[in-house]
């Protein structure tokens, strides 16, 4: 099968502070890394903080591009990843929701038909035309997760993000993507949550300092990982 | 299709947002053009004549001074575009394009309140502006959104990478406005010049709102020429321009 992620030689250098024009003061939050992902795969991505995650993340989402090396993407991809800073104060759950489902290009007969499911789904009933400035923190993270997770996608990118809201909610979420990989959508998920990754994973890109240490089955790569963690 | 619609969202929510917080400042960014106009009335009426077609003062810059408004919004708001909607930019990937030319959009509003604006100051200048007048500006305001959107495109990308862009730009305006009919009348302009000086393509555009709004005439659509190729040139550059850097502006927000 081809695969709907594919990362070749992939490097991702930030300027550290002020000039885009300076070459000095570089930093590579990614070197030379490689792997593919074949539909329907779910990949967890293990390391500690500044390991290059979230820049993998930003990469496979296409939010920004890679210094060298070339990454390809097939079909459409829905990053979770703080969805909440996408919300926009002024506007209610209504408005927020169609806003961002016109940034992913839908059409008015779309929208219509996901904009009850999002609000059913996010279970702010009485508060849909409260704006989101209002809201607290928990609201707003249920809000964008319900809009994040009903736009239509192949590729799904979980970021910490099932740690959101209440009880009842992280089992919705957590019901939702068993849903998504039960119909075969990609999934890509880091976390810091070990237990969850080995049961939602079932193949693990361990990374650190920017560098790719391992890939391959969840269970090999976190045992190794949690051996070299607590010695 | 779909893009546009998305284009037509951003607009409106650019819109809301300058505008909700307060009447007063929705209508201070309206008058604006106008409070230009009474300024430069009284300088360059009273002061030094600079010549006025035969019109009231206030009602020959006014009519420069709305598209010229315009212009400057393009710029301004085209300059700090991606700046503003940092939040989706660095967490979702959708057509960026979009931004700019949303800014340029939404622009058109403040627009066409500031010809009623302006209708209303001609009206008490006794001084006619006939609806005869609104399908001739037609292509000239396409025209002109052309220009302010190629200009949006451009420095769209650019400020994000060159902070100083800004700064510059509030300079680079002025110096245009000194070169364009704004305060003055095309008419003042010494004959051996005006082969360089209608290059400028906002002399085509100025000149076709004065024809138009103040005389009634025809606007003279071959002196648009130079505004055609600017535009051209830069709507065409400006894709170009920004598909090339718009990849990693996420970085640098």
């Amino acid at each position: 099968m081809t695969p709907v992620i594919r990362f070749e030689h992939v490097s991702k250098h930030y300027h550290k502070r002020g000039s885009v024009f300076s070459r000095r003061d570089l930093f590579a939050a990614l070197e030379d890394v490689s792997f593919e992902v074949r539909a329907g795969e779910a990949i967890g991505m293990a390391g500690p903080n500044g390991a290059g995650k979230t820049t993998l993340m930003r990469l496979a989402a296409g939010i920004t591009g890679p210094t060298h090396g070339r990454v390809s993407i097939r079909g459409r991809v829905m990053p979770l990843l703080g969805m909440e800073g996408c919300l926009q104060h002024s506007m209610n759950a209504v408005e927020n929701a169609r806003f961002l489902l016109s940034l992913h290009l839908l059409g008015q007969a779309e929208k219509n038909r996901l904009l009850p499911r999002i609000l059913e789904f996010s279970g702010l009933d009485g508060f849909y035309d409260m704006p989101v400035h209002k809201y607290s923190n928990g609201m707003r993270s249920r809000l964008s997760f319900s809009i994040a997770a009903h736009l239509p996608s192949e590729i799904l990118l979980v970021d910490e993000a099932l740690s959101v809201g209440d009880k009842e909610f992280q089992e919705k979420s957590r019901a939702k993507i068993a849903e998504f990989l039960g119909a075969g959508r990609t999934i890509f998920f880091a976390s810091h949550s070990l237990p969850e990754m080995r049961q939602i994973t079932s193949r693990v890109l361990w990374m650190d300092k920017g560098a790719l240490v391992a890939d391959g089955p969840a269970g090999d790569v976190l045992d190794r990982y949690q051996a070299f963690r607590r010695p | 299709m779909n893009f546009w619609r998305l284009v037509l969202t951003l607009a409106s929510k650019d819109l809301k947002q300058r505008y909700q917080m307060s009447w007063f400042n929705f209508g201070l960014s309206i008058m604006q053009p106008v409070f230009h106009a009474a300024v430069f009335t009284l300088v360059f009426s009273k002061i030094t004549q600079f010549g006025s077609e035969g019109r009231p003062y206030a009602a020959f810059s006014l009519a420069a001074l709305v598209p010229w408004a315009y212009l400057t919004g393009c710029v301004r708001g085209g300059a700090s575009s991606l700046s503003s909607n940092v939040p989706i930019i660095t967490r979702l990937r959708f057509p960026r394009e979009a931004i700019p030319l949303s800014t340029v959009l939404a622009l058109s509003v403040p627009f066409v309140l500031n010809l009623v604006v302006l209708a209303a100051v001609f009206h008490a200048l006794g001084v006619p502006v006939g609806l005869s007048a609104l399908p001739r500006l037609l292509p000239v305001f396409a025209l002109q959104a052309a220009l302010g959107a190629g200009l949006a495109l451009h420095l769209a990308v650019i400020a994000v990478y060159v902070g100083a862009v800004r700064s510059v730009l509030s300079a680079a305006m002025q110096a245009w406005l000194l070169i364009s009919p704004v305060v003055y009348s095309l008419e003042r302009v010494p004959e051996e010049w005006l082969g360089a000086y209608r290059l400028n393509p906002m002399v085509g555009i100025i000149e076709a709102y004065r024809a138009t709004l103040l005389h009634d005439r025809t606007p003279d659509y071959g002196a648009l020429l130079p505004a055609v190729i600017a535009a051209s040139i830069l709507l065409s550059s400006g894709v170009l321009v920004f598909r090339a850097l718009e990849r990693n502006v996420a970085d640098h927000l």
